[in-house]
């Protein structure tokens, strides 16, 4: 008999009550509502859930592929608590982020204001699809084109700057410039997509917000800090917390345009994580992965908790 | 039943078709798979070979007909594995291994030899070439430091099918408009920085010399050149059933020389020589603005400055003939020389060939595959155009691979074995941890916020670390 051969007899059974109908009929669309989500939900077990459990797993072996697993219980996480070069990967990974964060939500949120203003509308076309362009772009090419327009001796920006008589910046090649050059040049690829998320969120402000402040007299500031911002919040909140968790995980940039250095000035987490992985040592770069997720969750809680005080949702004030 | 619902598909018909057009494709899709890893006649015998970067598949299909020819039982299967580095290339395949895929032979190069042969990865050939008849004739056509770069532990576990030495690629054009003498193989460290620094002179973006911070073509040529090694090496015992049979004429002196494989001993990074080595290197780019370092991945930043006229030397690679000569320069722009002579004149080599694979379900005809890479037709088809260096020296001298396509001193890539006393690169079996290392210090030195002596001092306790020696 088939499953549906069931459900419709099932349904078409005399019911002792209409309790009883109703109750087939709730099961029938959850079961219905089970199977449309069972795709997603089975390719998150096994490709997402699955291995982040066996990675935790093997966080506690010691393993190098040729040979079988060595059981070594909390040795990884011990080792780790003492690995200068994991620790210093993890305070470059947080300034990074801090960087790209913040000159991304206010670069972002600076011309999502900028382009509300009255202007043609080719004009706002325009911008909008220059914004974007970078979003779109593979991140690989993009660093291998900054690579060589940063490099110290034959890039093109230095070229430029002793043209107009400035010294040549060492921005790839100086443990002072070269996370604030990979940080920027990740600003530049990502702004794009904050500003849509902006845009969208300002047009969605009820205007009589603006009347009414503009009949009370406030200026520019006052309609930008009073109402733009507030509204906005949940969408700043969501930027975020998604952007966070984005570049806490930087890779591509750092190892396309300085591999780590100079020194460990630019590397990351995620690249002393590939690196124990290539050099085979699968267990204690399971352990570094298992600490760096619990630090993200945690950073991601603490996010949420802290929302509570300055986002603001309508219908309620603040959440 | 209402009219809508008599005309519109019901859920309940929507699920039912929705589950059988997914079972029907599935099913569909299995079939494809199974087809995909199946023998194409029940006699077949795949083989299958990996090797770094997808784009070189079809080069390796090119040479394979003859293969088929004489093994017409055997089906190859080229896995191109995309990685910029050899380390990448070790990452993924190290991987592949362990997932239990079938995998008979897989590019070893220098940077990966000792990890895979530490690990017992790939097969020793002893077996299948102390008796072929073939390798006689092989063997008298290659250098035997190559064929010991191949050995360890006295067993030999790959046949080398290419190969590159480090010397010196320079632009004739620059050493033209600086009054320069092109350099003969005989020259020395004070002729090269006499040439450096005159190169830069003209002009503020032109530069003498650069190098790429990475294993092979970076430092450590400068460390051999200053007779000294980041890491000491000594030879390992054995190898005599190979050098008496196959080298039999070899004079006491050579003979010496040779043994069982290098094996990695004590790090010595930052011995007095090595320091030297990098402050000559510091001076050059920081007191004299004449040379400078490019990071892992670089390579191309160097092609780039060189075949633009803004950089004069960069170490040499047979291979790059076709990417100079694609970026518009003809063999006539530049040149090749040995690698300047200072205490030593020796340079550091890698060679790589498709090693058999311990875990191979068909190792006699992975061994097959690597024995036609030996051969000289196949060679000579493979490295056609400058692409590579051909491990037999017939083949990398031969007019016709020269003629019009490598510069005029062409000889001098093939000599850099047969009259320097090379070595293979330094590559432990701590492969990525040992380039990780030099990349951080050399950075560190290369961008002046480390003296030499500082940058080496942390290399070598460093690499005393993570190396254990």
């Amino acid at each position: 008999m088939s499953l549906f051969t069931m459900l419709r007899r099932s349904s078409t059974q005399e019911q002792g009550t209409g309790y009883q109908s109703l109750m087939t009929l709730r099961r029938r669309e959850a079961l219905v509502a089970y199977l449309f989500i069972a795709p997603t939900f089975i390719g998150f077990l096994v490709f997402i859930a699955g291995p982040m459990a066996y990675s935790l797993g093997l966080s506690l072996f010691e393993w190098n592929i040729f040979q079988p697993p060595q059981f070594v219980g909390l040795e990884n996480y011990q080792r780790l608590a003492e690995d200068t070069r994991v620790l210093t990967s993890l305070r470059n990974s947080l300034v990074f982020t801090l960087l790209v964060v913040t000159l991304d939500v206010v670069v972002a949120l600076a011309l999502a204001v900028a382009l509300q203003h009255r202007m043609p509308g080719l004009l706002r076309s325009f911008f909008r699809t220059a914004f974007i362009l970078p979003v779109v772009t593979s991140v690989a090419a993009i660093s291998v084109i900054l690579r060589f327009m940063l490099s110290t001796n034959v890039g093109v920006i230095n070229y430029y700057l002793v043209q107009l008589g400035l010294e040549k910046v060492a921005w790839l090649d100086s443990t002072q410039w070269a996370l604030i050059s990979i940080a920027l040049a990740t600003v530049w690829k990502t702004f794009g997509f904050s500003l849509l998320l902006f845009s969208a969120g300002i047009q969605n402000i009820p205007s009589q917000f603006y009347e009414a402040a503009e009949i009370d007299g406030a200026g520019a500031w006052r309609k930008f800090t009073n109402i733009t911002l507030p509204q906005l919040s949940p969408t700043i909140l969501f930027v975020v917390v998604v952007g966070i968790i984005s570049h806490l995980q930087v890779f591509d940039q750092a190892r396309i345009m300085t591999g780590g250095g100079p020194g460990d000035a630019t590397t990351t987490v995620v690249m002393v994580i590939w690196d124990n992985l290539s050099q085979v040592r699968y267990g204690y770069g399971s352990t570094i992965a298992a600490v760096f997720f619990a630090l993200i969750m945690v950073l991601t809680v603490v996010q949420f908790w802290l929302s509570r005080r300055w986002v603001y949702y309508e219908g309620g004030g603040q959440d | 039943m209402s009219e809508h619902n008599k005309a519109s598909l019901s859920r309940r018909d929507f699920l039912k078709r929705a589950a059988v057009t997914a079972g029907a494709a599935a099913t569909g899709l299995t079939g494809t798979t199974a087809s995909f890893a199946r023998p194409a006649q029940q006699d077949t015998v795949l083989v299958r070979s990996m090797i770094i970067n997808p784009a070189r598949v079809d080069a390796f299909l090119n040479i394979m007909p003859n293969f088929y020819d004489a093994n017409p039982n055997v089906e190859v299967e080229f896995v191109g594995i995309a990685a910029a580095e050899w380390d990448e290339f070790l990452s993924k395949v190290s991987v592949i291994l362990a997932s239990g895929q079938q995998l008979d032979s897989l590019e070893v190069g220098a940077e990966g030899f000792q990890l895979f042969t530490s690990f017992g990865i790939i097969r020793a050939l002893d077996e299948y070439v102390i008796d072929d008849p073939d390798m006689p004739e092989f063997f008298s056509d290659v250098n035997p430091a190559m064929i010991e770069s191949q050995m360890y532990e006295g067993s030999l576990y790959n046949l080398p099918f290419l190969w590159a030495a480090s010397g010196i690629h320079y632009n004739k054009r620059l050493f033209d408009q600086a009054g320069l003498d092109y350099p003969t193989d005989d020259w020395t460290l004070e002729d090269f920085l006499t040439a450096a620094r005159a190169i830069s002179a003209l002009g503020d973006d032109i530069y003498g010399y650069a190098w790429p911070n990475r294993q092979w073509g970076g430092f450590v040529v400068w460390s051999y050149a200053n007779a000294t090694n980041i890491v000491q090496t000594e030879k390992a015992e054995g190898g005599d059933w190979l050098w008496d049979k196959f080298y039999p004429d070899m004079t006491e002196e050579q003979r010496a020389q040779r043994n069982g494989g290098w094996r990695y001993v004590a790090t010595t990074a930052n011995d007095a020589n090595n320091v030297e080595a990098l402050q000559m290197l510091q001076d050059l780019a920081f007191v004299e603005n004449a040379s400078y370092m490019v990071g892992p991945g670089g390579l191309p930043d160097l092609f780039n400055a060189f075949t633009t006229d803004k950089l004069g030397m960069m170490v040499s690679h047979r291979a790059w003939n076709a990417t100079y000569q694609g970026a518009g320069m003809s063999p006539d722009d530049y040149d090749v020389v040995f690698h300047p002579r200072w205490k030593t004149q020796k340079s550091a080599f890698g060679a790589s060939g498709l090693a058999v694979t311990t875990l191979s379900r068909n190792p006699n005809e992975a061994f097959a595959l690597l024995k036609h890479l030996t051969s000289s037709e196949t060679q000579s088809v493979f490295i056609a155009g400058g692409t590579h260096t051909a491990s037999r020296r017939s083949v990398t001298n031969a007019p016709e691979q020269n003629e019009g396509i490598t510069p005029s001193n062409w000889r001098a890539y093939y000599a850099m074995l047969d009259d320097l006393d090379s070595e293979p690169v330094t590559a432990p079996p701590q492969n990525r941890d040992f380039t990780n290392a030099l990349v951080k210090w050399f950075s560190l030195a290369m961008s002046n916020e480390a003296t030499a002596q500082e940058a080496l001092d942390g290399l070598q306790e460093e690499l005393t670390r993570v190396l254990g020696v």
